[in-house]
């Protein structure tokens, strides 16, 4: 089948990719900010401050790649659980309704920092514990948020993604290694923005090395992951074993052995870890781009390499 | 239809446990849609018609709304297509609404290079002008022996096989009234060698069954016919007969659709068919005097003439005469010594032993011709497998026992060749020798193609029959006056008396023009081809892609004053002084006209299928433009003549003037189908049978044949009757079959001497002798049985009997296998290569084998008809079938190295053309000769939106001696790949 | 009550009336083609093309044998398609037939890619709404519905398609496997019965399953989806436990140990 008639194109990558990469930033950040005791929160609200674009990002490309985008709200009319977009498209639907009200909790929270006696203390407690609660939900959410794309591919007949079981902690593991990525350039970004300008929303390098720390754990994760995964499809009968070559050997190998795997892993694994200790920051932002470029590179491999 | 949501929830959850089981969601969140409710925004129609395309007949349902076609499909009130329709049936809405259709009358002029859109009436009169005006100038009132022939050689009139049979009637009055001689069909190059063969044998051409009957058949040969593609429908029949435990033979040039269903199939070299039947009849001979018993000899000995002792003197190839029968005297055989001996004590003179043993007795003969086709003899030749080759022999054989009935199915494939006729006469010798003709589920079948091709051919269309075939020849030269007219007077005088009403039958007998000599369809090319004829009426016909050596044709036509095409489309006919048509329009000087015709569901009329059923067509949308139903057109075109021609006395034109014309403007087709029933002039009653036709003058009946259809008590050919007393699928009350509705022909022969039917489960006739009267089917013969008293039941042929030795015919009374005209190897069963009678009319020299090694034939696909002039035009079968390609075996690829679907040329001598390569394991080189073949579709040709290189193009102008059938079906080519 | 189409394969004879029938019925343009060395064309189910015949080549008992397979919806009950469509567009007939609603479907194509027979098609350049046949229930043209047969059934010629109660046709099929048995096709069987919570569309074939190029066990699309929601989240998991819970956990905790220990 050539490109023009698979009827999952390029609009599903960046929809896969950037879903993908706001669950994965929200997971890192939520649990970063846990086991830390609550010292990151900030990393926290850039997470979500950066995910809720990307979704709709997302969203909106997988809306534009629809036959008939003009009835995208046929897609809320009805819960149909046995249906993975439908549950993809709602667990979207709530997670951004989540980290709207988050978003709002938090305006409220610095309205009342400027001027302490505009909200009773009984509100600003509520915020603040229902700024908790929701983090949770939002939590969970993001969890199903990577999970989807992979069990949407996975419940086709195509064999490269339906033969195993592990496409969706291959998308999982590779959300998480971008969310982490995205982390970090965003916090680049903010830092090198806020530098003179002395507001709150800096980040220590101990953040970041921590956070380059754990790129290098997530992507030996997602690599373990893909091995896992290929070696699967390769031993999943005929069909899985075509798809595999298709994969490794075939049309896409270049692809998948330049970008998804070089660019995406041997590279800032390699960069990661030979930096280990001085915090080049210069080469955690290149590695934390090419895990990203690498995240994009896998999905469109395995949606091409699926139709074939 | 309310949607079913517990089916749906049911169905959905528990296909995977409902992940998230959120039982608290209602159903009516979930079915917030439900299948809408809504009217039909078509209905199935009630208008019926009949498919256009090939001789199944089957009965279609038009839905029209104000003019225009809506919808069509089956009609399930048919007893023959049961509501079925295959694919070019299916697709008839896109021919009824189809832009390519010609809407006006169209002139191109000497070197013009386009068409001028010109009114019908300037047409209608331009037309009549220049026939007249050729008519006249080439008009030929006596012949060289000084007798009166009023006739004309300057023009010719070729087609059709798809108009009306009411149409074809009226268009046949016309050219007759003209004087023309040249008048052809499609039919000459279709079956005729299977008529030819047919009438040799059991006296008449046509198919003897019907469809339904197959049904009650033991066991098929489907042999030169691919009946699964051709007679798609009809192979219900086959199905249902396999289903009740029927065996299905094919042989065949490569593995078919139809061979796909069948319980053996034989791929034998194209042409050599003859040498495969040969081998048959052998095995057969052998069996029955090893073991009479499972044969029905009685049979055999009363309705054959088995018996008969032919004039000692007579020897074949079997004897010395290496390939040729005694009396061949260079160019053609003096047949006394094939006469029969004469015995005066016979009722009928002629010498018989009943026993069948006496040397001289044909079926001694016949057992002594066909000993040398040995199995060895009939593998080599045809390259046959041989186990399969006996398989066959064994399994046809059984049908030789009394009650068993076996069925051979065969069309054009394999009557064109230069031994088509022989090819024919050995299912006919095999069909007698096993008792399988009379009988139901039996019979000589096929055969026809055409939708019309009898309602057509038999009203006159072809110049050596009158309307009403052979029994009303034309007179020739030789018979002046009425009463010296050879043939069935009474039928000829009535045809005298509807044309020409006002006139005595003996004063018009020489209104109607006489023959001298062969004005058939090559014959009448090379008439073209020599100058004689000016003028050329091409009516419903596309001889520029169906006729032998398509260049020679578009030679032939540049020569023409003028041509009249009248058709649906710019067809390569139409076409031929085009530069698609590879030509320079400045040098060609011919008038070209053309009329647009309604196609057949825009009118109404009767129509004849390939088994006799006449069905009645009803007019279901409005034909585009000033297109008009063929029935106008040739009534506008008499009305026209007729003016030119009001005053003139001399060079007959009588024959116009006073020409019976009245049917009105625009004419009425029911008083035509009544005008050819015919009439009791002196009570001016409809007649009922053509017993009644009088030579006298005063009964008129424009065609025998037709006499009974359209009677006092209606017309019969509208008849819609399902049920069948006969039981055995006689349908005897659903239309009506010419003649007097009989639906199995020669059925006296299903009945022992005392009338008793041999299988009594499926009786065709039995005879009552309380009410002396035969009840079942329509009896072929009202005689009693022979015990009493009665004729034997092949009343056609002068002793009542099939002729298993046949001396009527040029080229032999038993078949021999000769090589085809162009052939990769030497006649390995005499040193006379090809048929010693061959005709031909090809001016290019013969292939040979150095250039041209390979074998090619021909072949049609379910999806596409004749020249694809029609379905080429339909998206949906173009969609199905688009390119023109050749078939041809993994093994000749190889060796050539063409890949599948690779582009190739394919070359004869006479020509090359372009297609894909179709390789397939569907054919397989003959072995042990090597012999490569090919086979390829005729479908495709320059104009219209699919188009493709013409078969025809590769084809020679060779024929028959019988009929001049051209040999479309073997001649010699050379593939290389296209690049 | 439940309804089928029975296609029987031994009778058929490829004629396409079938493909044609539907295209007349159901209003379909024909598609440009070219011949690519077989019968076979159009090349694959579209959305102008809801049923085609299949040309398979094949040698069957050293004999050489010329299979034909019709390739349209088996209107299954468990139908993936229906299952994994996110707007509920797919729906069923009472008497079995799915049937794509093209007033509601978004074009999204996940039934595209769940069929576990390739047969619904993305119409990419008009309505953009996934097509199949409907077994003739299409708005508007709902032959069954009006008491008619399906356009294909109406118009076979051999009895190779018959469309009526299921259960009454799995007993004539059951019967005409036995007679094709009996004849010597040892491997004539009946396909569709039981497949995929049973098919509306079932064939008698006169060869193997695999032959005639039909999943040999199809599985509905969506039959493993809880293990794979399990494996990522687990995988979520395992990456919060591992990685970041060394990072950030138990880092914390050796600060805190050595700020308090120093
Ligand atoms: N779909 C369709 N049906 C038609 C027509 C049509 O154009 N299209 N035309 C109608 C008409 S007018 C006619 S006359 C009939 C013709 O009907 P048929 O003669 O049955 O059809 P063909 O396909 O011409 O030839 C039948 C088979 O003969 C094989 N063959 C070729 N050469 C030889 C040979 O030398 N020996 C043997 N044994 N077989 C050979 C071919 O491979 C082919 O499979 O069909 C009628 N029906
Ligand atoms: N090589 C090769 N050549 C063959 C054959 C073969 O097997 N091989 N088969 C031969 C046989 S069996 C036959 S029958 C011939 C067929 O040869 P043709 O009859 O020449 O072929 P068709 O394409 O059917 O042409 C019929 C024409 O009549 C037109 N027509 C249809 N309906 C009507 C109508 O109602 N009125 C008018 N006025 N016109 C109408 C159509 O548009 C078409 O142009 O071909 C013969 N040629
Ligand atoms: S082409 Fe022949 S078999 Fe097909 S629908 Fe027409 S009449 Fe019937
Ligand atoms: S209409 Fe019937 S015989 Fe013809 S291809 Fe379709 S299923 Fe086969
Ligand atoms: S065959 Fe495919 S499209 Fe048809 S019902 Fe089954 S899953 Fe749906
Ligand atoms: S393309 Fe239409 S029918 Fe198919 S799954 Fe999507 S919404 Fe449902
Ligand atoms: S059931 Fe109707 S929609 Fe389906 S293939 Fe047959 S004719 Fe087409
Ligand atoms: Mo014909």
């Amino acid at each position: 089948m050539s490109l023009g008639e698979m009827s999952w194109n390029w609009q599903l990558w960046i929809d896969m990719w950037a879903a993908g990469m706001a669950g994965g930033a929200y997971l890192v950040a939520f649990l970063a900010n846990k086991f830390s005791g609550g010292k990151y929160t900030s990393l926290f609200r850039t997470a979500v401050l950066t995910g809720v674009p990307l979704a709709i990002i997302g969203v909106f490309f997988l809306i534009i790649d629809l036959g008939t985008p003009i009835w995208a709200w046929h897609l809320f009319v009805k819960f149909l659980p046995v249906s993975v977009m439908s549950m993809g498209t709602w667990t979207l639907f709530a997670w951004l309704i989540i980290s709207f009200v988050m978003i709002i909790l938090w305006i409220v929270e610095w309205d009342a920092n400027r001027n302490c006696d505009k909200y009773s203390a009984g509100v600003v407690n509520f915020v603040k514990k229902f700024d908790g609660l929701l983090a949770w939900g939002g939590f969970i959410f993001a969890i199903l948020l990577m999970t989807y794309t992979g069990v949407l591919l996975a419940s086709t007949t195509q064999a490269l993604w339906s033969s195993t079981l592990l496409l969706p902690s291959l998308f999982v593991s590779s959300a998480t290694a971008t969310g982490v990525a995205i982390l970090i350039v965003m916090t680049m970004i903010l830092n090198k923005i806020n530098e003179g300008r002395g507001s709150g929303w800096t980040f220590s390098e101990d953040l970041i090395g921590k956070l380059s720390k754990s790129l290098m754990g997530v992507i030996i994760v997602e690599a373990v992951v893909l091995i896992a995964y290929a070696v699967w499809l390769a031993l999943a009968g005929d069909a899985g074993n075509e798809a595999f070559k298709i994969l490794v050997s075939g049309d896409l190998a270049i692809v998948f052995w330049a970008l998804v795997v070089g660019l995406g892993m041997v590279i800032p694994l390699a960069l990661l870890f030979l930096t280990k200790g001085r915090n080049a920051l210069m080469v955690i932002t290149t590695s934390s781009a090419c895990v990203l470029l690498g995240g994009l590179a896998l999905r469109a491999v395995i949606t091409i390499g699926g139709q074939l | 239809m309310e949607l079913n949501r517990r089916d749906f929830l049911r169905a959905s959850g528990a296909g995977l446990g409902g992940l998230f089981l959120f039982g608290a969601v209602s159903d009516d969140v979930l079915m917030a849609r439900n299948v809408k409710k809504m009217p039909l925004k078509k209905q199935v129609g009630e208008t019926t018609s009949i498919c256009p395309y090939c001789g199944v007949g089957c009965s279609l349902l038009m839905t029209v709304e104000n003019g225009s076609m809506v919808h069509i499909e089956g009609d399930p009130d048919s007893p023959i297509n049961e509501g079925s329709l295959c694919s070019k049936g299916a697709s008839l809405y896109q021919l009824a609404n189809n832009e390519e259709r010609v809407t006006t009358a169209m002139h191109r002029g000497p070197g013009a290079s386009g068409w001028t859109d010109v009114s019908w009436d300037s047409a209608v009169s331009d037309i009549a002008g220049k026939i007249k005006a050729t008519r006249d100038s080439g008009w030929i009132e006596k012949n060289s022996g000084g007798g009166i022939v009023n006739r004309t050689e300057s023009i010719a009139s070729i087609g059709s096989v798809f108009l009306n049979s009411e149409e074809a009637y009226l268009l046949s009055k016309m050219l007759r009234s003209l004087g023309l001689v040249y008048i052809e069909n499609e039919a000459r190059i279709c079956v005729s060698a299977a008529v030819a063969a047919d009438t040799e044998t059991v006296g008449r051409g046509p198919m003897s069954n019907h469809w339904i009957d197959f049904e009650n058949s033991d066991c098929f040969i489907f042999i030169g016919g691919n009946m699964a593609e051709s007679f798609p429908v009809a192979f219900k029949w086959v199905v249902k007969a396999q289903e009740k435990g029927a065996k299905l033979i094919h042989v065949d040039t490569r593995f078919t659709r139809t061979s796909a269903k069948c319980d053996h199939y034989a791929q034998v070299r194209p042409g050599t068919d003859i040498a495969f039947m040969g081998g048959v009849i052998r095995y057969v001979i052998d069996d029955m005097e090893s073991n009479p018993d499972n044969y029905n000899m009685t049979y055999v000995r009363e309705y054959t003439n088995a018996s008969y002792l032919v004039n000692p003197d007579f020897s074949g190839p079997a004897d010395t005469l290496d390939g040729l029968f005694s009396g061949w005297d260079g160019s053609k055989y003096d047949k006394a010594t094939w006469a029969f001996q004469k015995d005066a004590d016979q009722a009928d003179g002629i010498k018989k032993d009943p026993t069948l043993t006496d040397p001289n007795c044909v079926f001694q003969l016949l057992k002594n011709h066909y000993a040398r086709y040995t199995d060895d003899k009939v593998v080599e030749i045809t390259g046959a497998d041989r186990n399969t080759f006996q398989e066959i022999c064994q399994t046809y054989a059984a049908t030789g026992k009394a009650g068993k009935a076996g069925a051979i199915v065969f069309s054009s494939s394999a009557c064109q060749h230069s031994t088509g006729t022989q090819t024919v006469r050995t299912f006919g010798i095999l069909q007698l020798l096993l008792g399988n003709l009379g009988v139901a589920g039996g019979g000589l079948d096929g055969i026809t193609g055409a939708s019309n091709g009898l309602g057509c051919t038999l009203q006159g269309l072809v110049n050596h029959w009158g309307p009403g075939a052979g029994s009303v020849r034309p007179p020739s030269g030789g018979e002046q006056g009425f009463d010296s007219y050879g043939a069935t007077k009474g039928r000829f005088a009535s045809i005298l008396k509807a044309w020409w009403g006002d006139v005595d039958h003996n004063t018009s007998y020489d209104y109607f023009p006489k023959r001298d000599g062969d004005y058939s369809w090559q014959p009448l090319f090379k008439a073209i081809d020599d100058g004689i004829i000016k003028g050329l009426i091409c009516w419903g016909m596309n001889p520029m892609v169906s006729g032998p050596n398509s260049t020679a044709t578009k030679e032939a036509l540049s020569k023409l004053d003028w041509i009249l095409v009248v058709d649906l489309w710019e067809t390569e006919t139409a076409a031929f002084w085009k530069t698609e048509a590879g030509s320079n329009p400045s040098d060609i000087n011919t008038d070209v006209f053309f009329l647009p015709a309604a196609h057949a569901l825009e009118k109404e009329g009767s129509i004849c299928n390939t088994c006799r059923w006449n069905q009645w067509r009803y007019k279901g949308s409005d034909a585009p433009g000033d297109a008009r139903s063929d029935l106008e057109i040739v009534n506008d075109l008499v009305i026209s003549l007729k003016g030119l021609y009001a005053g003139q006395s001399d060079k007959n034109a009588d024959a116009i003037n006073k020409l019976t014309w009245d049917y009105g403007t625009p004419p009425d087709v029911h008083a035509v189908t009544k005008e050819m029933n015919g009439y009791d002039l002196t009570t001016g009653k409809l007649l009922s049978s053509p017993g009644a036709l009088k030579a006298d003058g005063t009964t008129s009946c424009g065609n025998w044949l037709w006499c009974g259809m359209y009677t006092e008590n209606g017309n019969m050919a509208a008849r819609r009757g399902t049920d069948d007393a006969s039981g055995i699928g006689l349908f005897s009350n659903w239309g009506w079959a010419w003649p007097l509705n009989r639906r199995i022909m020669y059925n006296r022969a299903s009945v022992d001497l005392d009338g008793n039917p041999w299988d009594s489960e499926q009786p065709v006739l039995q005879w009552d002798s309380d009410s002396e009267k035969w009840l079942g089917d329509v009896a072929d013969g009202g005689a009693a049985p022979i015990n009493k008293g009665g004729g034997r039941p092949f009343i056609m042929k002068p002793e009542g009997r099939g002729y298993i030795f046949g001396p009527g015919r040029p080229d032999g009374p038993f078949p021999e296998h000769y090589e085809a005209w162009e052939s990769p190897v030497s006649n390995s069963m005499s040193s006379q290569q090809n048929n010693p009678a061959i005709k031909s009319w090809e001016t290019t020299a013969k292939g040979d084998v150095a250039n041209y090694p390979i074998v090619a034939t021909t072949h049609r696909m379910v999806e596409h008809l004749h020249t694809g002039a029609v379905t080429r035009r339909i998206p949906w079968l173009v969609e199905a079938v688009p390119d023109m390609f050749i078939e041809m075996s993994n093994e000749l690829a190889g060796e050539k190295g063409i890949e599948n679907g690779d582009k190739v040329v394919v070359s004869s001598a006479r020509g090359s053309i372009e297609a894909k390569a179709l390789v397939t394991t569907r054919i397989k080189p003959s072995q042990p000769s090597g012999v490569h073949h090919i086979n390829m579709p005729w479908n495709w040709g320059y104009m219209g939106p699919s188009k493709g290189g013409s078969a025809n193009t590769l084809t020679a102008r060779m024929g028959d001696p019988n009929t001049g059938i051209p040999e479309f079906r073997s001649f010699l080519c050379d593939v290389r790949r296209a690049d | 009550m439940e309804k089928a189409i029975l296609y029987d394969s031994s009778k058929c004879t490829a004629c396409r009336g079938c493909q044609v029938a539907c295209k007349s019925w159901n209003e379909h343009e024909a598609e440009e083609t070219t011949s690519q060395g077989s019968y076979e064309n159009p090349e694959e189910l579209s959305p102008e093309t809801w049923v085609k015949m299949r040309f398979i080549e094949t040698e069957r008992n050293g004999k050489f044998a010329w299979l034909f397979a019709r390739r349209a919806c088996m209107h299954c009950t468990d139908a993936s398609c229906s299952i994994v469509c996110p707007t509920g567009a797919i729906l069923k007939t009472d008497e079995g037939f799915v049937h794509i609603d093209q007033e509601w479907c978004i074009g999204c194509g996940n039934c595209v890619q769940a069929c576990p027979f390739d047969v619904p098609h993305k119409d990419h350049h008009h309505t953009g709404t996934a097509m199949k046949c409907t077994g003739c229930t299409s708005t508007g043209l709902n032959r069954q519905d009006a008491g008619m047969a399906p356009a294909c059934v109406t118009t076979c010629p051999t009895g190779a398609l018959k469309f009526g109660n299921r259960d009454e046709l799995i007993e004539e099929a059951n019967q005409r496997v036995a007679d094709l048995k009996a004849r010597g096709m040892s491997n004539a069987n009946l396909y569709g019965k039981d497949e995929l919570g049973g098919l509306h569309v079932m064939y008698i074939l006169d060869d193997t399953v695999e032959a005639y190029g039909l999943p040999e066990d199809p599985q509905v699309a969506s039959s493993t989806v809880i293990p794979k929601w399990l494996t990522g989240v687990a995988t979520a998991g395992v990456i919060a436990a591992l990685p970041l819970w060394f990072v950030f956990k138990r880092k914390q905790e050796l600060e805190a140990r050595t700020k308090g220990g120093a």
